[in-house]
């Protein structure tokens, strides 16, 4: 269905004119018809239901769709670990608590929805969840168990059905089709099966539906032996051509074979059906089979109206029950805990890609003047990459093989970029900032689509390339940082802050933290001769990008108090850790088991204490070594890992709060279930 | 006879279980011969909510919920029964019983009365008991044949089993398939029980997985010890006319007194003791014990 809706809103985007004067009919009242439906199947009539999508992940191959239709109906999309059942009732983890769900719009198969009554293998499920169907306390739609009549056994009984609880004939034709639990109808199918097309009852193998006149003499044989085991789990149909509609191709319009599927709700007494439908098309002209799976494309299915339609409620309806859940307080965990790890993800690759950057351009330069790469600031530099991107043994010891990654550090710089296996790596960091927008990609706007994908292709295009020369990485990772920082402003405009953006920035504000942090510890707190000293720290202002900011601030030659003034202590300037930390304070302040008038949360207090070390810090003080002689800033040093502790506290106190799913579901005894 | 059963089930916890749900089967049902005269199940830690139904095969569910931090949960059920089985026995020898022949008894299933109906899903593939192989359907043939009385082939089936396997508690779990079980021909009385109704489907025959519990007489001039009897499990195969008939294929017997049912499935997985679904670690292990003591 939400394929179906895309398709509509895109195919009347591209083609406004012909679509006002075709006359299409509109979907909008279905889907209006649909959410009632939702809303009326609540127990005991409840005003304002609440309501979920039940979806087994971003694994499954028709996530869009789930996605699609919770962003469309505006109900919070949910996997079964999200979701719980106490007392009797269904509840839904949220970033408050337990918040009480009325009605599960069902995207996962009946077997998998109760790992305690039905496939106890099932991590897609609610444990208990049959019982509180049975107490009438939720209502799941499609009900659990009407997968049944998906049993394309039943055909041939419909006509049949239809005159005895109706006493009318079938409207439609239905597909010839035989049963083979019954003798006479195997018998015909097995001497007629080279022209039939053969399918299992259930649901369970979709794919296995095998055309007889495409299969040779001893698959057909193979095929005969398999039925004749086991006749009643066939069913054959007569095979029947495809319709075809016109298919554009990279150079022509060809024929392609197409099936549409249309949709239809019972509601109240009646039935409403869509006007309109998903159209499948066949991924080549050959292709008989077509499923989503197999790489189709789909159409938009339009059905006509005589005159002009008139309904134009587009909007109106759409707020009903969505105001009971749009809350933060309501937000489910998981999303809550997604949207947490994509803002840590996201600033974590941000970061790194621009201290990379620096170090490469460090690389360049001493390459083209011909210069050893082991000077004393470019080892410093390296050391920073292993420290800060933790790919350690890296830089700092000999690997198990005895290797010194500092005597050939271009490789080594290759690995921590390109190394996608390698825990830490940029490609690493990528990968997971991919994973976690992809989970929560039905609170996309599709300008952010286009960006990610835009990521995706860049960095795949530097991947697979053969040039992995100084150059042609620097050229990629200034694309990257670019792209990177359109997709941040592209969230911060198209989430809002009671869908989770809160959530988002507090995991962006608490990573850009404790990277800076680690950065100021492998640059700053060993003091080095005065030239060296020097390049540190424009090299810390480049990757920082506070470079111009500290010469329009102070006017002067690059000194370590003022570096320390800007990057740590400023608590106005957005990219001091002293803001940072601000900001992060108000963030988690708006979290729903933040307190105020009393005592601090967990959470709060750690923050808290690292704010008031910031304040009360001076810089004087952190540049001085204990004495002329000594190298080490004791005191630089030791706030830091005050403060990077602190962070890490903070981390583990809001995860435990927010983010603890409880625990994962476990069968009480683990048998194989053998299916 | 009258027996007071008590069967205590405990799972311990590696690391805490924050919360579970759990489903058991241990209430025994009304069965003929047998009848249920005090029944009480008591869980440690106390659960917050209990409710009891009858399932689809008609077996009592007990469902339960903890939800208060625990590592150690405590099943124990008191059960008396009285069971008088034993006098049935004259019946198999009756020509409405022993008489029937597997053509007579597939003949009569073809029928459509209710009790047909509700004996011919027992002839279906079950959890435990799907693809039966050539070998089961090999060594059912042994004893089922067309023109012979289904009472003799159970009675066959259920001796040849007794002598051609060897009971070895080490060698199979719940989930070692039957093929397996066949092949090696060793087990406990699920796989036993459960390879007789492989062998009884594979001919289409209807067969039942009974599971319960027996009483363990002492050698002679021993006293008997405590929690030494057992959960058991044994088979049932259904003859049109005359109804459903049990044999333990472990002891080589037709249940008489000293088996008592609990619940009855198309397999183990129907009719669990205990099972459920913990908010944890899932790492526990299992000590089960079971006193049936005769009181009159």
């Amino acid at each position: 269905m939400g394929y179906a809706l895309e398709n509509r809103s895109t195919s009347s985007r591209i083609l406004p004119e012909m679509f006002a004067k075709m006359h299409v009919k509109r979907l909008s009242g279905f889907f209006q018809e649909f959410n009632q439906m939702l809303i009326d199947a609540a127990p005991g009539k409840k005003e304002n239901p609440n309501i979920v999508i039940l979806t087994p992940g971003s694994h499954n191959e028709t996530y869009f769709e789930h996605a699609y239709m919770a962003s469309f109906l505006g109900y919070p999309l949910v996997q079964g670990n999200d979701l719980v059942v106490r007392d009797g009732f269904l509840w839904m983890k949220s970033l408050q608590g337990l918040k009480q769900i009325d009605v599960v719009l069902r995207r996962v198969d009946d077997a998998f929805t109760d790992p305690l009554e039905l496939r106890e293998d099932s991590h897609l499920g609610v444990a208990g969840l049959l019982d509180v169907v049975r107490r009438k306390n939720v209502s799941v739609i499609n009900p659990v168990g009407s997968g049944v009549i998906e049993n394309p056994g039943l055909i041939p009984f419909m006509p049949a059905i239809a005159k005895y609880f109706l006493k009318e004939e079938l409207i439609l034709p239905q597909i010839a089709s035989w049963w083979c639990g019954q003798e006479n109808e195997k018998n015909y199918v097995l001497e007629n099966l080279s022209k039939l097309v053969v399918k299992r009852i259930d649901r369970t193998n979709r794919e296995s539906i095998y055309f007889g006149e495409l299969m040779s003499v001893k698959e057909l044989d193979a095929l005969k032996k398999v039925i004749i085991e086991r006749p009643y789990r066939f069913v054959a149909q007569e095979h029947i051509n495809f319709s075809t509609a016109p298919s554009l191709t990279d150079e022509s319009l060809e024929p392609r074979n197409v099936v549409a599927r249309a949709f239809c709700i019972a509601s109240k007494d009646q039935y409403s059906v869509m006007p309109g439908g998903l159209v499948r098309v066949a991924s080549d002209s050959e292709t008989v089979r077509v499923s989503n799976q197999r790489g189709g494309t789909s159409k938009d299915l339009w059905i006509l109206d005589e005159t002009a339609s008139k309904e134009d409620k587009t909007r109106q309806w759409h707020q009903k029950s969505s105001v009971a859940i749009s809350g933060l307080n309501d937000l489910p965990s998981l999303t809550a805990e997604n949207l947490y790890w994509a803002g840590r993800y996201v600033g974590r690759t941000l970061v790194n890609a621009r201290f990379l950057r620096t170090v490469m351009r460090q690389m360049a330069i001493v390459q083209n003047r011909n210069e050893k790469p082991d000077s004393e600031k470019l080892k410093v530099l390296f050391k920073a990459v292993t420290h800060l991107t933790g790919t350690y043994p890296g830089f700092i010891e000999k690997d198990k093989s005895g290797k010194l990654a500092m005597d050939n550090p271009y490789e080594e710089m290759l690995s921590v970029i390109l190394d996608k296996n390698r825990v830490g790596s940029l490609a690493h960091t990528i990968g997971m900032f991919s994973n976690s927008y992809y989970s929560i990609r039905n609170l996309w706007s599709s300008d952010m689509w286009r960006v990610f994908e835009n990521i995706q292709k860049l960095w795949n295009s530097l991947v697979d390339s053969k040039d992995h020369s100084i150059n042609r990485i620097l050229k990629v990772l200034n694309q990257l940082i670019t792209r990177l920082i359109a997709f941040m402003g592209l969230i911060e405009e198209s989430i809002m802050v009671q869908q989770g953006l809160l959530l988002y920035f507090i995991g962006l504000q608490l990573e850009q933290s404790s990277l800076t942090i680690t950065k100021c510890r492998a640059l700053l707190t060993i003091k080095y001769d005065d030239q060296i000293e020097y390049e540190l720290l424009e090299y810390l202002l480049t990757s920082h990008e506070s470079l111009n900011i500290y010469r329009y601030s102070y006017r002067s030659h690059i000194e370590l108090e003022h570096v320390l003034d800007l990057v740590v202590l400023d608590l106005d300037y957005a990219r001091s850790l002293t803001f940072m930390i601000n900001r992060l304070q108000k963030d988690i302040s708006r979290l729903p088991h933040s307190k105020h008038d009393h005592q601090l949360s967990n959470y709060q207090k750690f923050v808290f204490e690292a704010f008031s070390k910031l304040r009360l810090a001076e810089s004087s003080k952190l540049a001085k070594t204990k004495s002329e002689n000594d190298y080490s800033r004791d005191e630089l040093d030791s706030l830091m890992k005050a403060l990077s502790k602190l962070l890490h506290q903070t981390s583990q106190s809001i995860s435990n709060t927010y983010f603890n799913h409880t625990d994962k579901q476990n069968q009480l005894f683990t048998q194989s279930f053998p299916i | 006879m009258i027996f007071n059963v008590t069967h205590t089930t405990k799972y311990e916890y590696n690391s805490p279980v924050s919360y579970c749900h759990n489903i058991a089967t241990l209430r025994p049902r009304e069965s003929k011969g047998q009848e249920l005269l005090d029944y009480k199940i008591q869980i440690t830690p106390e659960p917050a909510e209990i409710s009891e139904r009858i399932d689809f095969f008609g077996n009592y569910i007990t469902r339960f919920s903890i939800q208060t931090e625990h590592k150690i949960l405590k099943v124990t059920t008191k059960s008396k029964i009285k069971r008088e089985y034993a006098q049935y026995h004259e019946l198999f020898n009756s020509a409405g019983c022993s008489g029937i022949t597997m053509n007579d008894a597939l003949f009569a299933l073809k029928g459509m009365s209710p009790e047909i109906l509700e004996a011919k899903q027992y002839t279906l593939e079950s959890i435990f008991i799907r693809r039966t192989d050539k070998n089961i359907r090999d060594y059912a043939e042994l004893s089922f044949k067309g023109n012979r009385s289904v009472f003799d082939a159970a009675f066959e089936l259920m001796q040849r089993i007794y002598t051609d396997f060897d009971f070895d508690s080490e060698f199979s779990t719940i989930s070692t398939p039957i093929e397996e079980v066949m092949k090696e021909k060793k087990g406990v009385c699920q796989d036993f029980a459960q390879i007789a109704i492989a062998c009884i489907r594979s001919v289409g025959l209807p067969a039942r997985y009974i599971s319960g519990y027996i009483e363990t007489l002492p050698a002679p001039g021993k006293k008997k010890l405590v929690g030494a009897d057992a959960s058991h499990a044994w088979f049932a195969i259904f003859i049109p006319g005359f109804g459903w008939v049990d044999f333990d294929p472990t002891n080589n017997q037709i249940p008489k007194d000293q088996h008592i049912v609990v619940g009855w499935g198309r397999d183990y997985y129907d009719v669990p003791p205990l099972k459920g679904v913990v908010y944890g670690s899932g790492q526990s292990t299992l000590k089960v014990a079971v006193d049936i003591a005769a009181v009159v």
